[in-house]
């Protein structure tokens, strides 16, 4: 035993003498994300992770600027124009971009990504409302719409721009050894362990600051932590439970970014009592979001109880917000006539949001709804959540892009998808499609501002929070704002002098 | 056998267990967790360990909370009185129903030989090649989840390895003479079995079986993640301690206050069943 | 001796089939399909199923069984991942060595420190270092793995900066998971030693060899200890079996890529090829490892080993 630990203490004390010689100038950065990198295909991704890494190898033809204008600026493209019908749009491509392999990036490229993206079954309904797409001539690409589609131009912000060639030479390296149009250039990939980038010194916006990327695979939210603080990660999204330490730290910057993503109960609006809207008002009082947030969130999320995040465009505080009010609860209960202690049965929950139950369950209990809570693995529980089979739930969600992707959580035609509710409501489903065709910014705000003020009125879910994406990094690192979603281009990021 | 001479041998079975210190510390240690489980109403009501007061978050132990509470603001010493129901249960089920098949299977299998030894083994196999999670997702497929399953899905779980070992201690004490001679007086395999090959496997046995339980009190925590776990908000040891995890910066004696109750009780157990081993043990009488 | 190995080589071949006819029918059991499970809630019903065509997951449960073992025996062909969409030999072979490596060398620091420790314990049995021995691996063995892993790290990385805190490319990087792995296990392991040592030492024939005046060192180490290794030596068996669960925490917090976190992530996606090819995999290697245990112990117990030459009969 002594001998053991006298060589292993001899072992330790020579690795430190090799380790640790600091760099003299710093270009690498050491990113951890907290699951496996399944794949690089530009498009058929499903995680946030797979995207963060793709976004630094793909460019695509436009880009979201985070300074919160809504107005999405070209990149791949120099120039766009709708026609006045709303149903063309032209883009007019540099000539100055090459993929990493030297090729230019052509109309044809462009076209190829376009139509992948569209047809794959991994990505949303971003750009499905685009009929055609073709090049006209070696600089100009136009794609068709058969309506006018408000966020087209957001929703081109997620193909990447891929090689056409490089696809039909080999479909299988396009994959494992992805040839991009971005600043970075891929190096290699350890299955279930990392990936390194490296700058792509020939980037038409000019070479990147940070030379070497490396995305390391750390699932353990308390070791991502301590890696953080033993600099052997540079950058990382981390968990709110993990802040208290990271922020007591000089060497680490800790920065809160909004998201669109929203906590909520869902209610079957099928099953009584929660066909009832005063029941569901009741439930919506009946929630104490400062202490949810505190306890589940560690007060990392902000409170709203509209499923559209304040930053998100169509949001306005005229349309209601529900606050705790639990004898409001009560007397709403009374006046749907139903007689307290009364046992809604159970509350159907996730693993992972069994946290929100116990409080949900806690503040239900104190206006006289009792419930048990039901814990379900996950891929059981979204199988009884999406067929109808519960009655009241607790989850997260996120339907990002443009507003209209609300529409998910409410028109009649997603029962059976994100409606958990199982709302149907014609005048709904009318708003979201005249939403769908505005063009005019004012316009479809006041259409929004409708369908809100409607979906608080009846109470159709009762929206917790927006979790805030948090990221800890060096302090002696610069980033720049990050956008809405939490999407980061490390081409912004550079080490201070 | 009459009451005179039990007497007798309890008597002298306590004479040799009391001369183990170690063992009748862990006795003590037992006996107290036990009554902390029987007389858990009494000593604080269970609406304590569910009531979540927002504003007495993560408190450290402090003369109103003993244990502190937890994130919810629940009084952790209420959680810990009446976990020690469940974590109890869950150890002592688990461990006896593993101990009870295991004992049956690998008897059979290691006592009979032949047919009979390669049928069980062979399943026994597959059972092993498995993974555990595995084998716990089926039982939540096939049966639900609630308290008894968990029980169900933690033992099956522990079976094969607990058959694994007796069946190879049988092998060796099936060998010895006292087995033969029963044989050659036409005993009844069963009673071989029970009375004399049993018995005389019991050291490792017990000893395996005591060193099972914190492991099965520990494993009702790792199943939560597929919703096995005990149903929230009732108070467990291990999920106390899965879910202190993350608090393991900000409030370190979530983690450690149940990771100490379970330490103690596997601890006396391994105790108990040290003392156990050394004064039930037939040939050691010196 | 060659006639039983042989034999028990060729026991292995129901027994993997068993094992894939378990594995495979308990996933078909468990709800939820890739298709759904990749997808997520958002995603349309007829991309979702346009995907398990892709998988070949809307075929029913006997034919897909049934290619599957058929891929395997004639085309060598493991499958292809459900969430990589790569032929899944490649995330094994990715892994594989660093769980083979986190389970040799697990098992050989806990086969070292227990069985030395609990000769040690048992010779000495009642005194103060039996006690504070006996008492310390039960604190080892009581304490979960997560948090003994989590206090290395704590330790060792984050305060004395001496080893890397994940990861998987240096020996530095496998010293904390081993002892995380090799800690609960040699605690076993010393107890079971301890008490079957006790045991033997007092059966007759170690009395015979006493009173035949023997010294003490000889009657333990020739008599004593090869008697009371039997059952330690298949505990190590199934010990390996343990470090292999043993190595999933330690995968999870150490962040090192191997078996135990591909297995778990595969099963929570419903990747049934990867989680089918893994278990597989373990499945011989743990059989091969069981076999090789079984040798191990005729060649420890000289009356198993007769048995063997006269037939190779039924027990082995």
């Amino acid at each position: 035993m002594k001998k053991l630990l006298t060589l292993l203490v001899a072992a330790a004390m020579l690795a430190t003498l090799f380790a640790g010689s600091a760099l003299a100038e710093k270009t690498d950065l050491v990113i951890a994300v907290d699951a496996d990198i399944d794949t690089l295909h530009p498009m058929d991704y499903s995680t946030t992770i797979e995207l963060n890494v793709l976004n630094q190898l793909y460019d695509t033809l436009m880009y979201m600027n985070p300074d919160g204008t809504e107005e999405p600026e070209p990149r791949i493209a120099e120039s766009y124009a709708i026609s006045e019908d709303g149903l063309d749009y032209t883009f007019v491509i540099r000539d100055d971009v090459t993929f990493h392999d030297g090729t230019p990036v052509t109309v044809d490229d462009v076209v190829f990504s376009l139509n992948l993206y569209k047809e794959s079954e991994y990505q949303g309904s971003q750009i499905s409302m685009m009929t055609g797409c073709e090049a006209v001539d070696e600089h100009t690409v136009v794609c068709h719409l058969d309506a006018p589609y408000a966020p087209f131009l957001l929703g081109l912000c997620q193909p990447h721009i891929a090689s056409k060639a490089y696809y039909e030479a080999d479909p299988d390296a396009f994959v494992t050894s992805p040839v991009g149009s971005g600043p970075y250039k891929f190096v290699s990939r350890a299955t279930g362990s990392n990936v390194v980038l490296e700058a792509n010194e020939d980037y038409y916006r000019g070479a990147p600051a940070i030379k070497s990327l490396t995305f390391n695979v750390i699932p353990d939210t308390a070791t991502m932590a301590i890696a953080l603080q033993t600099g052997e990660v540079n950058f990382a999204e981390v968990d709110s439970s993990a802040l208290l330490q990271l922020e007591a730290n000089p060497a680490i910057t800790v920065v809160e970014v909004p998201s669109s993503g929203f906590a909520y109960v869902c209610m079957n609006l099928e099953k009584a009592p929660f066909d009832d809207v005063r029941v569901r008002q009741a439930v919506n009082y009946a929630i104490n979001r400062e202490n949810l947030v505190a306890v589940c969130y560690d007060g990392r999320a902000e409170i709203n109880s509209n499923i559209c995040s304040k930053e998100r465009f169509g949001y306005s505080d005229a349309q209601y917000q529900y606050t705790y009010d639990p004898e409001k609860a009560a007397a709403l209960l009374a006046e749907a006539g139903i007689e307290t202690p009364f046992n809604i049965g159970e509350i159907l929950v996730a693993e992972k949001n069994s946290n929100l139950a116990t409080v949900i369950q806690n503040d239900l209990r104190a206006v006289g709804l009792d419930c048990t809570i039901a814990v379900k693995e996950f891929n059981s529980y979204i199988g009884e959540l999406v067929s109808g089979n519960y009655s009241i739930s607790a989850l997260t969600m996120t339907l990002d892009g443009d507003t209209q992707s609300l529409e998910m959580a409410f028109m009649s035609d997603y029962i059976g998808m994100a409606n958990n509710a199982r709302y149907s409501d014609p005048d709904m489903d009318a708003l979201f499609n005249q939403a769908r065709g505005e063009t005019d910014n004012a316009a479809r705000a006041a259409i929004f501002n409708q369908i809100f003020t409607k979906a608080q009125d009846e109470a159709i879910y009762a929206v917790l929070c927006n979790p805030l994406l948090l990221y800890a990094y060096n302090s002696t690192l610069n980033c720049p704002e990050f956008d809405l979603e939490g999407n980061y281009f490390v081409y912004d990021f550079a080490w201070q002098e | 056998m009459n009451k005179r001479r039990k007497h007798a041998q309890l008597a002298e079975f306590w004479r040799r267990y009391r001369k183990n210190r170690t063992a009748v510390l862990g006795l003590c240690i037992l006996v107290v967790i036990v009554l902390m489980a029987i007389f858990a109403d009494v000593i604080v009501p269970y609406s304590k360990c569910i009531e979540q007061v927002g504003s007495d978050r993560l408190q450290a132990p402090s003369a109103t909370h003993f244990f502190g509470t937890d994130e919810f603001g629940r009084d952790m010493f209420a959680r810990i009185v009446h976990g020690s129901r469940f974590s109890l249960l869950i150890g002592l089920a688990t461990s006896l129903m593993a101990l009870v098949i295991g004992a049956i299977l690998g008897a059979c299998a290691g006592y009979f030989g032949g047919v009979v030894d390669n049928a069980i083994s062979r399943v026994i196999d597959v059972f092993m090649c498995v993974p555990p999670i595995l084998l716990s997702l089926a039982v939540v497929a096939a049966l639900g989840t609630n308290l008894r399953n968990l029980i169900i899905a933690i033992t099956i779980s522990c079976v094969p390895g607990n058959v694994r070992l007796i069946r190879s201690v049988v092998l060796t004490t099936a060998e010895q003479d006292y087995v033969e001679a029963a044989k050659s007086y036409g005993t009844s395999n069963a009673r071989i079995i029970f009375r004399y090959v049993l018995p005389n496997a019991m050291g490792p046995i017990i000893v395996n079986t005591t060193m099972s339980i914190s492991d099965m009190m520990l494993s009702a925590a790792g199943l939560s993640f597929i919703g096995m776990g005990i149903q929230p908000p009732a108070p467990e040891w291990g999920s106390m301690l899965s879910n202190a995890q993350t608090y393991l910066f900000a409030a370190p004696y979530m983690l450690l206050i149940p990771g100490m109750f379970i330490l103690m009780t596997s601890l006396a157990f391994n105790l108990v069943g040290d003392g156990l081993t050394d004064s039930l043990d037939p040939k050691l009488k010196d | 001796m060659t006639r039983y190995v042989v034999k028990r080589l060729l026991y292995m071949i129901p027994v993997l089939l068993g094992v894939a006819f378990l594995v495979f029918t308990i996933l078909s059991l468990t709800p939820g399909d890739p298709g759904s499970i990749i997808l997520g809630i958002t995603a349309k019903p007829e991309d979702i199923a346009a995907l398990n065509a892709q998988f070949g997951y809307d075929k029913p449960f006997l034919v897909r069984f049934v290619n599957y073992i058929g891929d395997i025996l004639l085309h060598f062909d493991l499958g292809t991942s459900y969430a990589t969409r790569q032929p899944v030999i490649d995330s094994i072979l990715a892994r594989f060595p660093n769980t083979l490596v986190l389970a040799v060398l697990s098992m050989c620091l806990s086969s070292i420190l227990g069985i030395s420790m609990g000769i040690f314990s048992a010779v000495r049995q009642y005194s103060v270092m039996d006690h504070v021995v006996v008492v310390v691996a039960l604190v080892f063995a009581s304490m979960p793995g997560f948090w003994l892993g989590l206090m290395l790290l704590i330790l060792f990385s984050l305060r004395l900066g001496w080893l890397p805190s994940f990861g998987a490319t240096s020996f530095r990087h496998f010293i904390l998971p081993t002892i995380t792995v090799a800690m609960p296990s040699a605690a076993g392991l010393l107890r079971l030693t301890r008490s079957t040592m006790l045991e033997t030492i007092r059966k007759e024939y170690i009395r015979t060899a006493r009173a035949k005046g023997a010294s003490n060192r000889r009657v333990i180490w020739k008599h004593a200890l090869r008697n009371a290794l039997l059952p330690v030596v298949t505990t190590l068996g199934t010990g390996f079996g343990a470090s292999l669960g043993g190595a999933i925490i330690a995968e999870t917090v150490f962040a090192m890529p191997g078996m135990g976190t591909l297995m778990t992530t595969a099963i929570r996606q419903k990747d049934v090829p990867t989680v089918m090819s893994a278990t597989l995999f373990l499945a011989v290697l743990f059989s091969l490892i069981i076999l090789l245990v079984d040798i191990l112990y005729a060649f420890i117990d000289p009356r198993i080993k007769s048995k063997y030459r006269n037939g190779g009969g039924g027990r082995e």
